[in-house]
């Protein structure tokens, strides 16, 4: 009895365990001694032996099964986890056989639980294909020692027969003799062959059955194929011989002693350079070298680095966009990175959505008109110098100096600010500058704002990641997080652009200055910084041409509360679209009246696009106004700006101007 | 193994850039296989055509060593006609192929993954969950990830 002798430290744990082999042991030695010599020469010596084969079949399957691993998965460490662990509180669904099968997350393992895999709570491991913890063996059983387990259970039930019918046999040769020792240690013997044969045949014959249909106990109890199908199943005859007779499978532990070794050396050998690189350096090239570059940009990056990287107002070409696209991709990936450094500002709200909304179109058209009027721009520095502030976003509302004068200057040097794309753009711009005005803040507070989305998906996650993300944000890089980037990163991306946004709209763009013709290029400088007014910029996002892609979401992995937001955005998309289809007509007017306005570039700014985006918008549908202005994903940050308590304190200065987004209603 | 490494590291100025994780595929079931999509972390280091040969081999080494066969069999009969004891003495079916697969996964590494700053790991270390694939930056000449 090793179990029981060796570990009297934890009784408890080893009282069933103990029992049971005590009970097996004891009670067969006592048949043997007490009956079998009289079976061997009154029947057979065939009898203790066939009794002796199957009681060491029953002791070797039974001490297997209490000391085998029963299939314990490792631990992950701390660098998968680190991979997983955004994902943590999701299901991951996999796909067995056309099957659906829910994989979960194991909080203590840190790694999706692998299908039939469960964590023991007596163990503290996860076991796989786990079957049960059993007390009576004080282990699991699970892959490894489920055929030992099984094979236990039939042996100990022959065996059980066997010495109670051998018993039985030695008892009715001998009753008048009833009272003597071995008559009475025989009977004792029975009875608890007796005692234990029914709960013993009952546990063999579910397993039977188990082992028939291909399940697990686990799977049995909990009703996981209730009504549905078992995708592990191989059929009958073959869930008999993968329990009995497939290969014995591994621990999962490996001698340390035996790890290979290898050595990595630096020169590395690097293929060609991919597609991503070579975007990558597409960006990098212009003006802005000076600025510290990050992988994670938001959109708004994305359009000043198309100003200044574009000099002249011709249109970028067709293939630098698509590697600008390519880019994209790479920046939603890495845009996580920012998110521990960055505390979510709610001011963002309104920029948000364009950046959150890669895929869809109405923002990319405002943006990008955005990007053309600073094209016309005689200086790059100038631009700069307007751009930073647009682009910090702080809650300061000190913004007045700085805003008036970069952004006047940005009026004046653009000759197609009359353009209404280029106003929405400002607009954009200026918003951001009010909301967030303090530009005096280091570039990493700009990511913050950028960071802060409200909308839906985002909220499923922890306030924290979710917060500090850029517009670049995907699902995809929602669910999988890249490797964070290091701090200096984070607060780079504010500031600077990333390209990859433009390029499937400008196209659009262009077609839009072609349209207004030539009296748009020339733009008073009053018209400038427009539009706090959703309308307008909703006006020209209707206008893009350009289908919204795909978005890249894994749907498996998202929980159904994130389905349900995305289906809902889905069918707001598709409202939105033929609302804007219908509207399309109202929102192309209103440039000419813009021009004419001569009022001091930021009062006029915010009037003049309140006034030529309003009117046109009243009637349309209310949701359609402030869907353009969020955008699909951005819905929330629409209705926020709304809100009286959201609106900067500057929005008093200019009495005149009717606020912008909630005076439509 | 990872005391040496990270000595050695230092030495060489080759530091852990990222780790990739290639999922098990499950969609034959629960036979070990590996997915074989190529990562794209590793689209700057190593061809898709090498990466998913590699571990096309691991899915068939796996899937002989979990094979039902004529082997197999044999041992599970001896394993219960000596009480099991027999796994004392013998290694099984399924230990020499994860030795092969071992041997294999160390002769990928010094011929390809080694020289582009990659590492495969044993997914035996994990699991079988994952084939774990670091990836190793040049700090001596910045050109890391």
């Amino acid at each position: 009895m090793p179990n029981s002798a060796g570990k009297r430290f934890k009784p408890t744990k080893y009282i069933p365990v103990s029992t049971a082999a005590t009970l097996l042991v004891g009670s067969t030695t006592l048949f043997f001694v007490f009956t079998c010599p009289w079976l061997t020469h009154a029947i057979s010596p065939a009898v203790p032996v066939y009794n002796g084969i199957v009681f060491l079949f029953v002791l070797a399957n039974f001490s297997m099964a209490t000391f085998m691993d029963p299939g314990v998965i490792p631990r992950a460490d701390e660098d998968e986890d680190k991979d997983d662990d955004f994902r943590a509180p999701l299901y991951k669904n996999v796909d067995i056989k056309g099957i659906q099968v829910r994989m979960k997350w194991c909080t203590s393992c840190h790694f999706y639980r692998p299908p039939r895999c469960s964590h023991c709570s007596v163990c503290d491991n996860c076991v796989e294909d786990f079957d049960h913890h059993c007390p009576w063996v004080n282990n699991c059983i699970g892959r490894r020692n489920y055929r030992f387990f099984f094979l236990f259970l039939l042996s100990l039930s022959i065996h059980m027969v066997g010495v109670f019918s051998f018993g039985l046999l030695f008892v009715l040769h001998h009753l008048e003799r009833l009272g003597a020792l071995h008559t009475t240690v025989t009977l004792v013997v029975m009875c608890v062959a007796g005692l234990f044969f029914i709960p013993v045949i009952g546990l063999t014959g579910l397993h039977m059955v188990l082992v028939a249909r291909g399940r697990t106990t686990n799977e049995q109890v909990t009703g996981k194929f209730r009504g549905g199908v078992n995708p592990f199943t191989r059929g009958c005859c073959g869930n008999v011989k993968y329990v009995l007779c497939s290969p014995l499978a591994p621990r999962y532990t490996v001698d340390p002693r035996k790890k290979p070794h290898v050595s990595i050396q630096p020169p590395f050998l690097r293929p060609d350079l991919s597609d991503r690189q070579v975007s990558v350096k597409v960006s990098d090239n212009g003006i802005h070298g000076n600025i510290l570059r990050t992988k994670s940009k938001g959109s708004l990056d994305a359009l000043d680095d198309t100003s200044t990287d574009i000099g002249p107002p011709l249109p970028p070409k067709a293939d630098k966009y698509n590697e600008l696209k390519n880019q994209l991709t790479s920046s939603e990936e890495s845009s996580l990175s920012s998110k521990p450094l960055n505390p979510p500002t709610p001011a963002m709200y309104k920029y948000r959505p364009s950046f959150g909304t890669i895929p869809k179109v109405h923002y990319h058209g405002a943006e990008v008109k955005i990007v053309m009027p600073d094209d016309h721009k005689g200086g790059t520095i100038l631009e700069e110098g307007g751009r930073g502030h647009d682009y910090r976003s702080e809650p300061n509302l000190d913004l007045p100096d700085y805003r008036n004068a970069p952004l006047h200057r940005t009026f004046q040097s653009s000759p197609l600010q009359l353009d209404s794309f280029a106003i929405n753009s400002r607009s954009l711009s200026l918003k951001q500058a009010h909301r967030h005005g303090d530009q005096a803040q280091p570039p990493a507070a700009q990511s913050e704002g950028v960071a802060a989305s409200s909308t839906p998906y985002k909220s499923v996650f922890s306030p924290g990641t979710l917060s500090s993300r850029n517009g670049s944000l995907s699902y995809d890089s929602l669910l999988n997080p890249s490797v964070s980037a290091s701090p200096g990163e984070c607060q780079a991306h504010s500031g600077l652009p990333s390209t990859g946004y433009h390029s499937p709209y400008l196209p659009a763009k262009m077609c839009h200055v072609r349209t207004a013709g030539p009296e748009l290029q020339r733009p008073p400088p009053a018209v400038a910084p427009p539009a706090y007014s959703p309308t307008l910029r909703g006006g020209v996002g209707r206008h893009s041409p350009h289908p919204r892609d795909p978005s890249p979401v894994r749907y498996d992995n998202l929980s159904k509360t994130i389905m349900a937001s995305i289906q809902e955005r889905k069918e707001m998309e598709e409202r939105e679209k033929t609302q804007h289809l219908q509207h399309h007509h109202h929102h192309a007017p209103p440039t000419p009246r813009t021009r004419a306005s001569t009022t001091p570039p930021a009062a006029a700014a915010g009037g003049t696009a309140w006034r030529l985006g309003g009117p046109p918008r009243l009637r349309t549908a209310p949701g359609t106004t402030w869907r353009a202005e969020g955008g699909p994903w951005g819905t929330g940050a629409g209705r926020r700006s709304c809100a009286p308590p959201l609106l900067p304190p500057h929005w008093p200065v200019r009495p005149g101007l009717p606020p912008p987004p909630c005076t439509p209603t | 193994m990872a005391e040496t490494h990270s000595l050695q590291d230092l030495r060489q100025q080759a530091a852990i850039a990222a780790k990739v994780f290639i999922q098990r595929d499950y969609t034959n079931g629960t036979v070990c296989q590996f997915q074989t999509k190529f990562p794209s972390e590793l689209e700057t280091r190593i061809d898709k055509q090498q990466f998913e040969e590699t571990v096309r081999t691991l899915n068939n080494l796996y899937a002989e060593a979990e094979k039902l066969g004529g082997q197999s069999y044999l041992e599970g009969c001896l394993a219960c006609l000596t009480a099991y004891t027999i796994f004392l003495c013998i290694e099984t079916h399924y230990e020499k192929v994860l030795k092969k697969i071992a041997k294999y996964i160390q002769e990928q590494n010094d011929k390809i993954y080694a020289p582009r700053g990659l590492l495969l790991t044993d997914p035996i270390e994990r699991g079988l969950r994952v084939v774990e694939i670091t990836i190793f930056e040049d700090r001596s000449t910045g050109s890391g990830r």
